[in-house]
């Protein structure tokens, strides 16, 4: 018999997603497409009740949309980021103008362009919320120069002080960091860090190496830690 | 004029003008010169006719007082000045200047004289012209025959022609300066306002032109400006309309999809004509998505927002990508050829001529070929299917392109795959063409410039 894959954990307690979208028939159509891959969906349409539902049922990731009464996605998303390191997917009706980079850098893990299929949207889920991903393997404890990563921990320092990462922050590093030299195209860091098997947006990688940036780099300007390697990719020097 | 007609606003201009101003300064040089001319000769036969009668008078008094003596006479003439003279006897002649002889008289002028009567005539004596009046004097066959220079009136009129030739090249040279001059100052602006135009007509909408003289040229720029003003307004127009329009739907149909994605997951516990429906449904929502992505993804063409990002691309891993992703065993000829180029819109362009293949040419015989040229590389999609006719051929990149064809199939038509490949080569500075033999099969042909620079990319 061919081994299975298990679309759910049944031994575990269901995963929690909050979906954050105004229009009242993509959010059920959404809700009841997820709870029928077997998450728990905590549904709402505008961010006040959003940022309520994130303390008072502690999701595991956050679906937003962009375009919200009040606060919008953007916002929300900052608010969010303020308390939380969840994942978050925000879904956009726009995928080819600044409105991505905008929702990435307002703390954004990853992005769907409407419509969008279940299947994707499933797939982005579990590749944000998957613990061990496919990286090389990894020791204990990853030291290059100033950096110190316990990957099993989602611990980071630089220069002996913990910096605080979102999860797809610390898996970036941790995956960087894990071959030390050696350069990372974005094609390869999207397969690693966000699961994308072909073709992901290069640009997931840019914000979030900037955003990665500036909180380990002592200056942004001249970064040490993590480089810019043009027209290839990105790499933690051996030597910093 | 035909050939005139085929020449620059420039060069009519000035050959008019130069034209003109020639054929005028001709007639009135001419005009000029002719009655200077008439003038001059006129005063010097009047006067000339004056010293002649004096002349004869004088000639009378010394042939009275001294009959018969013509050689004093001769050579009393000899002191006067303004003429030479001689006298000619039935067997002698005197004359005052030694290379003078009775040949030089014309015969017109002697036959005057013999009926007793005084006459001129003009010859040409010894290369100038020279007036010869002549008349008999009292003795027997005795005539007296005088000869005045025309060379001074000559120098004057060769002079006078001289100058009226220079200022006569002057006047044109300077028509032809000025025509040039005033074609420029004319055409300057005239050539700014179709400069923009191109760059209009390039897709640099916002393109206007800008310091024009109040003139005509002027007001032509005012409504060009105008033009395009409202050309650029009412494409915003358009475009924002197609962008809200596309955006709207956006929303619903992400609902729908997901509907329909539960009501599949569900298709075991319906029963088998509400299964159907399902399925329907489930086509038609997934056929209007990739509508209504296209539609999305050529007005952001149409409004050149996309930007390129210039990376090195394999092109065979690529294009072994697009198939394995279709789960499509097509077989793959040429070499590795890794060019700088847009992965994303690559990766649109050989998937919408792979489909296409597949959709419309049959899917028989589809082989991808890619190769080599001198500063180029190409990626042809071939197929063995229907082929397309050759009315239709010039229009398959057409948006929405129906052939007759596939008119009559079940909502046919290219739609606007291969409108998109085509854009998308453009945008990433390549070529896409078809050639298609009808029954045989067709090729689409994507040419690329390689290249292995990479473009600086935002670190």
């Amino acid at each position: 018999m061919k081994p299975r894959v298990c679309a759910y954990p049944w031994n575990v307690a269901p995963i929690r997603i909050l979906l954050v979208e105004d229009d009242r028939r993509l959010r059920r159509a959404t809700a009841l497409a997820l709870e029928g891959e077997g998450y728990e969906v905590g549904e709402t349409a505008d961010a006040e009740s959003a940022l309520r539902l994130l303390t008072e049922r502690s999701p595991d990731l956050a679906i937003l949309d962009i375009m919200l009464p009040g606060l919008d996605g953007f916002e929300l998303c900052r608010e969010i980021r303020k308390r939380s390191d969840l994942p978050i997917v925000f879904l956009t009706a726009k995928s080819d103008t600044t409105d991505v980079v905008v929702g990435l850098e307002s703390g954004a893990d990853d992005y769907l362009t409407k419509p969008f299929e279940t299947r994707e949207l499933v797939a982005r889920i579990r590749a944000l919320l998957r613990r061990t991903r496919s990286t090389p393997p990894t020791e204990s404890l990853i030291r290059v120069g100033e950096l110190e990563i316990e990957p099993d921990a989602g611990l980071a320092r630089v220069r002996g002080e913990p910096v605080q990462l979102t999860r797809t922050e610390f898996e970036l590093l941790r995956c960087l960091a894990s071959r030390p030299g050696m350069v990372f195209t974005r094609e390869k860091l999207l397969e690693l860090v966000w699961g994308y098997d072909y073709l992901g947006d290069s640009r997931l990688v840019d914000v979030h190496v900037k955003r990665l940036r500036a909180k380990i780099e002592a200056d942004r300007a001249e970064p040490r830690l993590v480089q810019t390697v043009r027209g290839f990719g990105y790499k933690v020097p051996a030597v910093p | 004029m035909s050939i005139l007609r085929r020449q620059s606003l420039r060069t009519r201009l000035t050959i008019s003008f130069v034209a003109t101003a020639a054929v005028l300064v001709t007639i009135l040089s001419l005009a000029t010169f002719l009655s200077v001319h008439t003038l001059l000769e006129n005063q010097r036969i009047r006067s000339s006719t004056r010293q002649t009668i004096f002349t004869l008078v004088f000639a009378r008094d010394v042939l009275g007082s001294h009959p018969g003596d013509v050689q004093r006479l001769a050579s009393l003439l000899q002191s006067r000045g303004g003429f030479e003279s001689m006298v000619t006897t039935s067997s002698l002649w005197y004359s005052t200047e030694l290379s003078l002889t009775p040949a030089e008289i014309p015969a017109g002028l002697r036959g005057i004289v013999e009926r007793e009567g005084l006459g001129y005539q003009e010859i040409r004596m010894g290369g100038t012209r020279t007036l010869v009046f002549g008349s008999p004097l009292p003795p027997e066959s005795t005539d007296l025959y005088l000869f005045y220079s025309l060379e001074d009136v000559d120098r004057m009129l060769s002079l006078l022609g001289g100058a009226l030739i220079v200022i006569g090249a002057a006047v044109v040279a300077t028509a032809a300066a000025l025509a040039l001059w005033i074609a420029r100052r004319i055409l300057r602006p005239l050539s700014r306002v179709s400069a923009a135009a191109r760059r209009v007509a390039e897709g640099l909408l916002d393109t206007r032109v800008e310091a024009v003289p109040h003139d005509e040229v002027g007001a032509l720029a005012a409504s060009f400006n105008e033009m395009a003003s409202a050309f650029q307004e009412m494409l915003q127009r358009e475009r924002r309309f197609v962008g809200a329009v596309s955006h709207e739907l956006r929303t619903p149909l992400a609902a729908l999809q997901a509907t329909t994605e539960v009501l599949a997951t569900h298709r075991g516990e319906l029963s088998p004509s509400a299964r159907e429906a399902a399925d329907l449904v489930l086509e038609d929502v997934s056929g209007m998505r990739r509508l209504v992505e296209e539609l999305l993804e050529i007005s952001a063409l149409d409004a050149r927002e996309s930007s390129v990002r210039w990376e090195p691309v394999e092109l065979r891993a690529l294009v072994r990508a697009v198939l394995d992703r279709r789960r499509l065993d097509v077989p793959i000829e040429g070499p590795e050829i890794t060019t700088s180029s847009d992965k994303a819109r690559l990766d649109r362009i050989v998937g919408n001529l792979v489909d296409n293949a597949f959709e419309h040419g049959g899917g028989r015989g589809v082989r991808v070929r890619i190769e080599r040229a001198d500063g180029w590389c190409s990626v042809a999609v071939s197929d063995e299917g229907p082929g397309i006719e050759v009315d239709d051929l010039p229009h398959i990149f057409e948006r929405f392109y129906k052939t007759d064809r596939s008119r009559t199939r079940d909502r046919g038509g290219v739609g606007l795959g291969l409108a998109l490949a085509k854009e998308n080569a453009r945008v990433i500075e390549g070529t896409l063409e078809a050639t298609s033999v009808p029954a045989e099969g067709s090729t689409f042909t994507l040419r690329l410039p390689l290249r292995d620079r990479a473009e600086p990319e935002t670190p």
